[in-house]
């Protein structure tokens, strides 16, 4: 009959294997807990591009589908007003402290997502008052729209920028 | 006769050595994969939503306007770079309407190509060392497909790529292309 090798592990060769497993969780924990990192910050990029696609595409599709009748007229750098035909949409930035910064176009209102607020509440995505602005230049007839996004981890990286002439037909 | 099992085990050091092993190799597919997340945020910036509406404008200007001469793409040359000064100078509108989206949209390259990019990824491969073309816009071509056909389905026979720099992270281009149907010449 077959005897079973019943030795077992030395203390020796347990240590050693303690110690191995210690290393490799320290070295990996720094490794793992900067992928978690990364990838919120990956969802939070996808959750900006989302939102801005969906609004550049709904005022791009707007200006190119009724370019003959679209009339602009600037109210301020934050205001635009946009008469398409019979209709009268108007483009605004709305800078908030109580709720996230929004930009409303036509009977939309479209809150930035909500990607964390800091130690005093406050939103960390926000618009950044200095740089952006809405234009329309008369004599031209060239409309630009310029939204920067701020966040403290993705910084300036993201902003709506259109262009778009009223005139080439 | 019944045959011995062998029921050592393995030793320490066989552990030991494979364990070595495996980090050797899994360090080395680490450091070959790590370049392609470089690659993944380079391409961020090609062909988005901005850059694919700021090619659809130039595409238009291009289409609606006469242009002075024709365009220089035949058997020697692949390309043909655009600028506003191209459009006919009695049409003043398209060519203040160029000037300003040029302006706003701070564009670095406009190129005209033909619909088929086979011979214009090989020129720029080509001329990866010479300084004709950015190191950038070399990237983005190479990450096209050929498109390889005369023309598009909807009879598109050039191919216009746009290099521009973006206006909130200047240290950043982006990059876009679009077919382009024909051009008027004068």
């Amino acid at each position: 009959m077959k005897t079973l090798n019943q030795k077992g592990l030395t203390t020796i060769e347990l240590l050693v294997c303690f110690v191995l497993i210690s290393i490799l969780s320290v070295s990996m924990y720094e490794t793992v807990t900067n992928y978690k990192e990364k990838q919120q910050i990956e969802s939070m990029k996808t959750e900006i591009t989302t939102y801005k696609n969906l609004l550049t595409k709904e005022i791009q599709d707007n200006i190119i589908q009724n370019q003959k009748i679209v009339k602009v007229k600037k109210e301020s750098n934050t205001m635009l007003n946009f008469t398409i035909g019979n209709l009268t949409k108007v483009l605004v930035l709305n800078y908030n402290n109580d709720k996230p910064d929004e930009i409303s176009y036509g009977d939309i209102t479209n809150p930035l997502p909500d990607l964390g607020k800091d130690e005093r509440g406050n939103y960390d995505l926000k618009i950044d008052r200095e740089k952006s602005y809405l234009d329309y230049d008369e004599t031209n007839q060239i409309i630009e729209i310029y939204i920067v996004f701020t966040h403290p981890d993705l910084g300036e990286k993201y902003a709506i920028h259109i262009v778009d002439p009223l005139t080439l037909t | 006769m019944k045959k011995k099992l062998n029921s050592k085990g393995f030793a320490l050091v066989e552990t030991m050595v494979v364990s070595v092993l495996v980090v050797v190799i899994l360090s080395i597919i680490y450091t070959n994969i790590y370049p392609l997340m470089g690659e993944y945020e380079k391409r961020e910036y090609y062909d988005d939503i901005d850059s694919k509406y700021a090619a659809y404008w130039f595409k238009l200007l291009i289409q609606k306007s006469e242009l002075t001469t024709e365009l220089n793409i035949n058997n020697s040359s692949v390309y043909d770079t655009f600028t506003c000064d191209k459009i006919d100078s009695s049409d003043t509108k398209k060519e203040t309407i160029c000037q300003e989206l040029w302006k706003k949209y701070n564009v670095l390259n406009l190129y005209i190509t033909n619909y088929d990019l086979t011979k214009f990824k090989q020129f720029t491969e080509q001329s990866s060392h010479s300084e004709i073309f950015t190191r950038g816009l070399i990237d983005y071509v190479f990450s096209l497909p050929t498109y390889a056909k005369k023309v598009s389905l909807n009879n598109a026979k050039y191919r216009l790529i746009l290099e521009y720099q973006l206006k909130n992270d200047p240290e950043k281009n982006a990059y876009s292309t679009i077919e382009v149907k024909g051009v008027k010449i004068k």
